[in-house]
């Protein structure tokens, strides 16, 4: 079995592993909040649209939907090329 | 009443008969006035915006000296996805943060986009008083102010808050309660 030596660890925490690991972590975790705000807003936006009815309310709700799309986006884009 | 002309002032937040409906609405019941708070209550929205747009700008100057172009790339299209997205949650909140006066009730729609949404309902009938409240430095330059409508007994008292012409709005409501209360008199708004 392969062991791990404690140099090898401390070589990871430390420089520029350290930087892209905790770039990648925060580029993920907030890509991933960012898709759970935008759904909440979507679910929240369709209720008050049945609320308060008129014209202009199928472009807010589009406009919500989309942000899903960017938050999917984001996601991706952070799993794959940061 | 019927003198009532259809208007929108100030992006939509003074409306006088406009085509917009609410969901407990009766087939007889006419929506008269919707109000919004003034759009001007939106101007720190703005300016905070701006402010952050140039703080990204500004840093952007740094990242190139310990992030690659994917990472720069990434922290910039998300900043600016955040800052779009703290406009809209800001014009959310204005847009459904929402007073309707009918020729039947007045509706408060009280919402916020995350935590909770409130929506009361009081019959004109039950209105014993409005109040109309105007004060300080930006309230007297643009005039806005508070709309306060008390009704009888223990029924929640509606409030619609920071709206363009509160004296104007409760005008037009103390109209409708006299048209109300004397149906065949000519009151007229």
């Amino acid at each position: 079995m392969e062991t791990i030596s404690l140099d090898s660890i401390g070589n990871f925490f430390s420089g520029d592993a350290l930087g892209f690991f905790f770039i990648k972590s925060f580029s993920v975790v907030f890509s991933l909040l960012f898709t759970t705000y935008a759904i909440v807003i979507f679910k929240q936006i369709q209720g008050i649209t049945k609320t308060v009815q008129n014209s202009r309310n199928a472009f807010i709700v589009s406009f919500t939907f989309f942000q899903i799309i960017i938050g999917f986006v984001l996601l991706v884009f952070s799993i794959l090329f940061v | 009443m019927d003198k009532l002309k259809t208007s929108h002032k100030l992006l939509h937040s003074f409306c006088i008969r406009p085509q917009t409906r609410f969901e407990a609405q009766n087939d007889k019941e006419e929506v008269l006035l919707v109000l919004r708070a003034h759009p001007i209550t939106l101007l720190r929205t703005f300016i905070n915006t701006l402010a952050l747009f140039f703080i990204l700008f500004f840093v952007n100057f740094f990242f190139p000296s310990f992030l690659n172009i994917s990472q720069i790339i990434f922290i910039n299209i998300f900043f600016l996805v955040f800052l779009v997205n703290y406009v809209w949650f800001g014009f959310i909140n204005w847009y459904f943060n929402v007073g309707i006066v009918t020729n039947q009730r007045v509706v408060d729609v009280d919402f916020n986009v995350i935590l909770y949404k409130e929506v009361t309902y009081t019959l004109i009938s039950h209105i014993e008083d409005v109040t109309a409240k105007t004060g300080g430095f930006l309230e007297s330059v643009f005039n806005f102010g508070n709309l306060f409508i008390q009704t009888a007994g223990t029924e929640t008292n509606t409030e619609f808050l920071n709206i363009p012409h509160p004296s104007s709005a409760a005008k037009i409501i103390n109209s409708i309660i006299q048209s109300q209360s004397n149906p065949h008199g000519n009151h007229i708004a």
